[in-house]
């Protein structure tokens, strides 16, 4: 039972690890922001999950399990929101805000 | 006497019960004080976030018969994640990198805010696409290949986004 | 078998962080360099996670959800901040 345990960790840590690595490789060959995003939101959204999976499966049924779960959600949750603010960002600082955005500003 | 039945609403008492629940599962120990200052707290933070809080007709995930719909849909979602990250590892660990990067505008409509941010935020996980901007019914959304452009009108995720938004 | 594992992961995410850091150094734009500490923020959260399994610290487990709190209000903050120039 122990070894099996222990090869379900071994293998997703190792899962973990390699998206971690796919995600950072993106961050530095990616062209430009935008597909930067792409490579960093869903890599790192996985292997974050990932690692604390084995984690969770390491620790068994306990609290600190559950306040892993949480972590997991609260990643899962926020990752892509982030992603999309700092996307939304660029993109308007480029093409400019759409008008009405701007003449809400003038008007307050 | 509206106000005091406008605090016992469903949506007040679900985030209670969120909150305490939290607030549980953060406490080093279950004792009589530590559960009557939990409950104290809650509701002192539900009473401080009234105007932040959505209202009920927004959430249709707090009806009992979407709840089933959702776990389908957070499982199929889960699926196109791992989908979406061997796409890009494939992506990244190719030598030659092959992308053609470009903005497409995708018209979709939903009646609340919440489902608009279930669907942005799948669409930022599903392979190859990226939300960047919601104005009104159009989303902007980056796509890394053309093959996950042509994807994106009535996928998989849209037609659950659908599923929970429609009646019971 | 576990720990050993643990503990290389843990070795290899700070190694992975200071890659990420060139990012946030080099970065041509603003938004390259959130993206960035962004990405760091989210292995800092993992590696406390991993601490508190080595060390038998349960508590550190909710540092790491804080962290991962912090770590997204800081992005939302700064990504305001590019679009508008003020923060509110």
């Amino acid at each position: 039972m122990d070894l099996i345990q222990g090869i379900i960790v071994v293998l997703l840590t190792l899962g973990g690890a390699f998206f971690f690595l796919v995600g950072t490789l993106g961050l530095i060959r990616m062209p430009d922001v935008y597909c930067r995003m792409h490579a960093t939101t869903k890599c790192d959204t996985l292997g974050a999950g990932l690692a604390l999976l084995a984690l969770m499966v390491y620790k068994g049924l306990s609290i600190v399990s559950l306040k892993l779960l949480l972590v997991i959600v609260f990643i899962w949750l926020t990752n892509p929101t982030a992603a999309h603010i700092i996307s939304k960002a660029e993109y308007n600082k480029d093409n400019g805000s759409n008008g009405d955005r701007q003449n809400n500003e003038l008007l307050s | 006497m509206k106000a005091i039945k406008l605090l016992f609403a469903k949506k007040n008492i679900i985030l209670l019960l969120l909150l305490f629940a939290f607030w549980l599962i953060l406490s080093p120990s279950v004792s009589l004080q530590s559960v009557i200052i939990g409950i104290i707290v809650s509701i002192l933070v539900v009473l401080y976030s009234q105007d932040v809080v959505f209202s009920e007709e927004e959430v249709t995930i707090y009806a009992i018969s979407k709840l089933r719909i959702f776990i389908r849909y957070l499982f199929t979602l889960l699926w196109e994640i791992v989908k979406a990250n061997i796409d890009v590892a494939k992506v990244v660990l190719s030598p030659k990198m092959p992308i053609s990067p470009s903005f497409i505008k995708v018209h979709a409509v939903f009646k609340n805010d919440v489902n608009k941010v279930i669907y942005a935020n799948s669409v930022t996980l599903t392979p190859g696409t990226l939300t960047v901007d919601v104005r009104g019914d159009e989303y902007i959304i980056h796509a890394l290949t053309d093959a996950a452009a042509e994807g994106m009108d009535n996928s998989i995720l849209e037609q659950y986004v659908r599923k929970l938004e429609a009646d019971k | 078998m576990s720990k050993i594992a643990f503990e290389a992961i843990s070795i290899f995410l700070a190694l992975l962080a200071f890659v990420s850091l060139y990012r946030a150094y080099k970065g041509p734009t603003p938004a390259d360099r959130v993206v960035a500490i962004n990405v760091i923020s989210t292995k800092v959260t993992v590696l406390i996670g991993l601490l508190a399994i080595l060390t038998n610290q349960d508590a550190f487990v909710d540092v790491a959800l804080i962290y991962a709190m912090m770590g997204f209000v800081t992005t939302v903050c700064v990504s305001k901040y590019m679009e508008k120039g003020k923060l509110f």
